[in-house]
């Protein structure tokens, strides 16, 4: 998964920030780290808001990749169902939303 | 800095206003502000207005200006304030700020908000401009949904439970029944609650605060001011020993955990300290309970609550009137309603009523409150301490 990270701190954000908010650095590089991570919270969304492209419902999920920077995506529509914890993978990035699946043991 | 007192206060009722135009709700919550401790509006040295949406909603902004213009305010600096659901806080800090620093003698701070007339696909777009754009907004989340995430990191590490929540609900509907500014009292069973509509789960349909209309104001003066205020009128004022402002993280992965706001926590740290109190000293609170879940993780980042037990506090009966803690005596917004920008200025409101020992649902011999507002996904936090009496 692309993320960005700053050249001087080696601080990582899920967005192409201008500037560092740890050290005010202005040099965030793209890199790509594992696309696995886990599960920490869910809730599914029944209402889109206006002018979101995907219908509902749809879950929100908010995951801890493995390298250890916590992100906001969402579940693939044919994802098994999420549990507390459970093992990700994302497998799709759309609109700017990392869509992650959830891996059966 | 100079001491500041809350000398009058008004509000309209919070629920349906739709035939009345944003200008003219918040002016005649001023008016009765006003009129409620004989000020004269000239007398008035700047007004701060809190509001989040009425670009989108109403289409109209400058929205300070128009409403001084409505009351025939002089030549004075009028200007709105936005911190998202904060707004009204803010809006009420900056007016002590004003008076506390000598620049004004008497200030205003209103906050309105008008959303009924909108649809709801537009109220949840207008509302969801308080995400982080982009870190959370990209995945569709809306603010229902920040909060059934909340709920479930609270219920996997403490226990939290849908009948821990319920209570919730159950006393802030029940308190709003008390409180004739409320939109939506109620009196629910358990069942009742957990049969509601889903919502965001696990965020049902009682959870959720009303969409609503409305606008409060207090007069907020200085000591001189308010000594000569205090020999013509029947009511105390009401005296301002804290009020701070911080900021947290706007999105979800800046939060440690959304367990907790750090900005509560810092804001409620820091108004014990320019106080002199703790917690304990506080005998009501009106705390931002957009969602049930919220009361529960407000208490406890506050301090008045033992952290994790706020579910348990509440299913006890602790929170209720009576108990350790009067949280939301008003109802809260889950039961009073949610006029966004307004709710600040509303829960100032309800606290001074308290302390004037006037509420038509009274914290019994209420001496100390505390008021907590906070905006976005942890974004903005507001909390005041208030005592009764010069």
């Amino acid at each position: 998964m692309r993320i960005y990270e700053c050249q001087r701190c080696l601080e990582h954000y899920a967005k192409p920030y201008a500037v560092c908010s740890k050290c005010l650095g202005l040099d965030l590089s793209e890199v790509d780290v594992s696309d696995e991570g886990k599960l920490v919270s869910w809730t599914t969304i029944r209402r889109a808001p206006a002018g979101f492209a995907v219908s509902a419902p749809y879950d929100v999920v908010v995951v801890d990749l493995a390298g250890g920077l916590r992100v906001t995506g969402r579940l693939a529509a044919q994802s098994a169902a999420p549990s507390m914890f459970a093992r990700v993978l994302r497998t799709e990035t759309e609109d700017q939303c990392p869509i992650f699946n959830v891996i059966e043991d | 800095m100079r001491e500041v007192y809350i000398a009058g206060i008004g509000s309209t009722s919070f629920g349906n206003h739709s035939t009345t135009s944003i200008e003219n709700l918040a002016a005649s919550a001023v008016v009765q502000a006003l009129m409620d401790c004989t000020v004269d509006r000239l007398e008035v040295g700047a007004l701060y207005l809190g509001n989040f949406i009425s670009g989108p909603l109403n289409g109209q902004e400058v929205l300070a200006g128009i409403v001084a213009d409505r009351l025939g305010l002089g030549s004075i600096p009028c200007t709105k304030v936005e911190g998202a659901c904060a707004s009204g806080g803010i809006a009420f800090r900056h007016a002590c700020l004003a008076v506390a620093s000598g620049q004004a003698e008497v200030a205003i701070a209103v906050g309105v908000e008008t959303m009924t007339h909108a649809s709801t696909k537009d109220t949840t777009a207008a509302l969801n401009c308080a995400l982080d754009h982009e870190n959370d907004g990209p995945s569709g989340l809306t603010f229902p949904g920040l909060f059934g995430l909340a709920w479930r990191m609270h219920a996997q590490k403490y226990g939290t439970t849908r009948q821990h929540v319920s209570a919730v609900v159950r006393k802030n509907k029940a308190n709003g029944l008390q409180n004739p500014l409320a939109q939506m009292g109620a009196l629910l069973s358990e069942r009742e609650i957990e049969e509601s509509k889903a919502i965001c789960d696990p965020i049902q349909l009682y959870d959720c605060c009303p969409t609503s209309d409305g606008a409060a104001a207090v007069i907020v003066v200085s000591k001189d001011v308010a000594q000569r205020l205090e020999k013509l009128l029947d009511h105390p004022m009401v005296e301002v020993l804290a009020c701070v402002q911080t900021r947290g993280s706007p999105h979800i992965g800046g939060h440690a955990e959304l367990v907790s706001f750090e900005a509560n926590v810092k804001a409620a740290q820091m108004a014990y300290a320019q106080s002199g109190l703790t917690a304990s000293d506080i005998d009501l609170v009106e705390l931002h309970d957009c969602f049930s879940i919220a009361e529960i993780i407000d208490s406890e980042d506050l301090g008045l609550v033992p952290k994790g037990e706020g579910g348990h506090w509440a299913l006890e009966g602790r929170t209720a009137i009576g108990g350790d803690i009067a949280i939301n005596p008003s109802g809260g917004l889950l039961s009073k309603g949610h006029p966004v920008g307004a709710t600040g200025i509303g829960q100032i409101y309800e606290v001074a009523r308290q302390l004037r020992h006037s509420h038509s649902h009274q914290v019994p011999h209420a001496r100390i409150g505390m008021s907590h507002n906070l905006g976005g996904a942890g974004v903005a936090c507001t909390v005041s301490i208030l005592r009764g009496g010069l």
